[in-house]
């Protein structure tokens, strides 16, 4: 058995595919190249591939990571290609690595994920120091409940590593943000917008801001986050 | 223009296209623009496989590029008119006003608002008489093209029958008009000569004083006097897509799909389908093979549908079945069934393909008592169902689904009592063999009449008397453990009736409905029925304008200005044999003279007694 790590960017209007269907895509994407996956046992055998961390509908991606078992080996600088001949515009595989094969899915090993999001707000329309924010003793987010489907509150203070706002040459509002991004909890980058613009007042629509992963990471906020990229060479 | 819309809408990707492969043609390497409309949402219209079998042969020529057009949800259309974005094409987001042909497929009548929703989203005059040189020609096609009557003042021209010749032909006549500089009337008039194709305007409706239909005028003379169905001839050397759109979202219907044969031997006398599909034409096993191997190659899909209107009549149907099954097996391929007769053979395919994982088994019975099913022609047995439940409980089913219409020509309530008996039987025949936990779902259909089958001049009930119906087998069926019982909204099958039986003064109840806000009537969360009430009685057409007591059958039809090939004699006769419960054969036991054979040779007839 092989274990294959792909890396993958999902831009433009791909953005408004979900986790299933992109997984969906992956999954017919390989038949179509010859790709066998290996088959969980079981009634319903599936596929062993894994998403490594869902991304939100809406939102883009320079780094997207796919992991696939296969029982053949295969050339892994070959995979991209083969892949990319059924691919829509604005999904690209760029690189892939064999690696290891652990019981621990690289969705088990990631920390972290870094975005942009591009407010859609001039200079003016947002403070220039966000720190009245970053500074309080708790940040709520609202939440749905997963049981109860009724709105939470949730105190995710601890799941922000940085918030950096920016501008860009146009003179736009950029933030850059390393949340939290791992099997167990993750921070919305969205959610996290929604609450910030609250504190300011800032009435602006979510879904007019453009929210792009740039790339998860693993490491730790001590001794720093290591993007799954550039850990790429080392895997 | 469209990107700033789609984040703030359900379904966002439905809108993009950009799925793998999609054809993409460059301006300039084409002569017709084809705007392929299918009036309901995407998910519904990507499952549908008369658009893949047309998008293929149609983008295959040099003339036409055919791209596809889905109706935006509500919300979408909001948003794209307060954006002032038309209505435009998946493939290259052309706006649909600038297509040189834009075609509707009519696959069901609650679909018909949608039409008018997408025209005028796509800012193209709803009339073909408001229309001018610069609008694109609007035509349609599909099974309720046969009586196309409730939508002729949309359109320019319907196109009647098999598509896959008709719809070609039909683009390159017209672009040779355009090379000519033909106005579209006297395009009109050379593309009317083409078998198949049917110009509602150059035809007057005539009405007698009591408002019922007497004849048509003909206005051109040109025109034909009725117009022939058009009908593909060798199924089997028609080009089959082997590449089709893969589609990125969810839609209802996501597989591989084979043809095996259209058209059906039958002869339910209340099936639309197996009468305007004739006659029964084969793809033979070798070519359905070798399309089956292909699709699932250039698509990815996991699943194989075989498709046609009853799987085991098939004639290579064990050795196709053989052969698929050795094929998908290792690639983990699952194969769908549907209209299977559930004889030994069927089984054994079913335990091989579902393994074990048992999905639904289905069974059609349609009547509730033999008695009727006589009467409809509907060729199932209580002893086939109960044996088929025995050997499915022995193979590990669990469930089975049962359908029913109900209203049916002659039916009286131990018809309906019948149905829950049934019910009762297979529960207990299920106990009896074994089964430990059992369910037997009951979905009931209100019958609509349909033209061009024999029960087109059939009462309909009311939609009190299908309600007291559903209330009478609600009650039945409550003390049968183990049933549940599902049946559709009344009134939708009143109107389902109207509009496929209607003529021609139905355009204008059609207009006002969807002026009162109808669309997706399909969708029980968007139907309105008050709307629709008011659009007929502003029209002064309610209720009692339409026959429910039954059509006379010595009246003129007004959609028997086609010519399905069936006769209006044979479905007649059919008509009143009805009456004396008496059944008709299988054409493959004997030919039944339906007329069918004059046009096309029918190669089933008769096969099963020689």
């Amino acid at each position: 058995m092989k274990r294959y790590l792909l890396r993958f960017c999902k831009k433009g209007n791909t953005r408004f595919l979900s986790h299933l269907d992109i997984a969906r895509l992956f999954k017919r994407a390989m038949r179509r190249a010859g790709i066998e996956p290996a088959f969980s046992n079981g009634y319903n055998p599936h596929e062993l591939i894994n998403i490594v961390q869902p991304l939100s509908l809406g939102y883009e991606s320079e780094s997207e990571y796919f992991e696939i078992d296969t029982v053949k080996a295969y050339e892994a600088e070959k995979l991209p290609e083969l892949l990319n001949m059924s691919m829509p515009d604005g999904i690209r595989f760029t690189a892939c690595r064999e690696v290891e094969r652990t019981s621990n899915n690289f969705s088990n090993r990631t920390v972290s994920a870094s975005y942009r999001a591009v407010l859609g707000l001039e200079r003016e329309e947002f403070p220039e120091d966000i720190s009245s924010f970053l500074s309080q003793d708790r940040i709520f987010i609202t939440k749905k409940d997963k049981k109860t489907k009724q709105p939470v509150e949730k105190d995710i203070k601890q799941y922000i590593y940085s918030v950096e706002p920016s501008v860009s040459d146009d003179g736009g509002v950029v933030l850059y943000m390393m949340l939290r991004c791992a099997s167990n909890e993750t921070l919305n980058p969205g959610k996290l917008l929604e609450s910030m613009f609250k504190y300011y007042n800032i009435d602006k629509p979510l879904h007019e801001c453009r929210i792009t992963r740039l790339d998860i990471c693993t490491g730790s906020a001590e001794e720093g986050f290591v993007p799954l990229y550039e850990s790429f060479q080392e895997i | 223009m469209l990107d700033p819309l789609l984040p703030g809408v359900e379904k966002p990707a439905a809108y993009i296209g950009n799925e793998p492969n999609q054809i993409i043609k460059q301006d300039g390497t084409f002569d017709i623009r084809l705007a392929f409309c299918f009036p309901d949402t995407y998910e519904i219209g990507m499952s549908w496989n008369g658009m893949n079998i047309l998008y293929n042969i149609m983008n295959k020529t040099g003339h036409t590029y055919m791209e596809r057009v889905f109706a935006p949800r509500k919300d979408m259309q909001s948003a794209m008119k307060a954006a002032g974005l038309p209505l435009y094409t998946l493939e290259t987001k052309t706006p649909v006003a600038d297509a040189d042909i834009v075609g509707f497929t009519l696959q069901y009548e609650m679909s018909y608002t949608n039409i008018l929703s997408m025209m005028d989203l796509a800012g193209i005059p709803l009339l073909s008489a408001e229309r001018t040189e610069d609008d694109p020609l609007i035509i349609a096609g599909g099974p309720c093209a046969f009586n196309a009557e409730p939508l002729a003042d949309f359109f320019d021209a319907v196109l009647v029958g098999d598509g896959e010749e008709l719809l070609p032909e039909f683009c390159r006549a017209y672009s040779e008009c355009r090379k000519e500089g033909l106005t579209k009337k006297d395009s009109l008039k050379r593309l009317s000569r083409l078998q198949g194709v049917y110009v509602p305007s150059f035809y007057a409706p005539v009405y007698g004083e009591d408002g019922s239909f007497l004849r048509y005028d003909r206005l051109e003379a040109e025109a034909p006097d009725k117009i022939l169905r058009a009908f593909v001839k060798d199924l089997d050397k028609c080009d089959y897509p082997e590449r089709n759109i893969i589609p990125l979202i969810e839609v209802v219907h996501d597989r591989a799909v084979c043809e095996l044969f259209r058209g059906c031997t039958r002869g339910c006398r209340f099936c639309q389908a197996g009468m305007i599909y004739r006659p029964i034409r084969e793809r033979g096993a070798k070519t359905n093979l070798r399309i089956a191997k292909a699709q699932l190659e250039n698509s990815g899909h996991s699943e194989l549908s075989l498709l046609s209107l009853s799987s085991s009549d098939y004639s290579e149907f064990q050795p196709l079945m053989t052969e698929l099954i050795e094929y998908c097996r290792p690639r983990k391929v699952s194969i769908s069934l549907p209209s299977l007769r559930l004889d030994n053979f069927a089984f054994k395919i079913l335990d091989e393909i579902q393994g074990m994982r048992k999905s639904g088994l289905t069974f059609a019975p349609e009547a509730g008592t033999q008695r009727l099913r006589d009467v409809i022609n509907k060729n199932i047995t209580e002893d086939d169902i109960l044996g088929a439940i025995r050997k499915a409980v022995s193979l590990g089913w669990t469930s089975v689904k049962t359908y029913f219409m109900i209203g049916l020509p002659t039916e009286t309530d131990e018809d309906l009592e019948g149905i829950c008996d049934l019910a009762e039987k297979i529960m207990r025949t299920a106990r009896e063999a074994g089964a430990g936990r059992f369910n037997v779902s009951i979905s009931v259909a209100n019958f609509v009449p349909k033209p061009f089958t024999p029960f087109q001049w059939a009462p309909q009930d009311s939609p009190e008397e299908f309600k007291r119906k559903h209330d009478f087998l609600m009650s039945r069926l409550r003390r049968v453990r183990g049933a549940t019982l599902h049946y559709h909204e009344s009134f939708v099958s009143t109107l389902e009736a109207y509009l496929a039986r209607g003529d021609r003064r139905l355009c204008g109840v059609i207009k006002r409905a969807w002026e009162l806000g109808c669309s997706f009537d399909s969708w029980t969360e968007h139907f309105k029925e008050d709307a629709w009430k008011q659009a007929l009685s502003e029209c002064g057409l309610d209720s009692s304008y339409f026959a429910v007591s039954g059509l006379r059958t010595d009246a003129p039809l007004p959609w028997e200005i086609i010519d399905c090939g069936v006769e209006h004699d044979y479905l007649l006769s059919e008509y009143e044999k009805a009456f004396t419960e008496k059944t008709t054969p299988d054409c493959r036991v004997r030919c039944n003279g339906c007329g069918i054979n004059k046009h096309l040779e029918c190669a089933f007839a008769g096969v099963l007694s020689r």
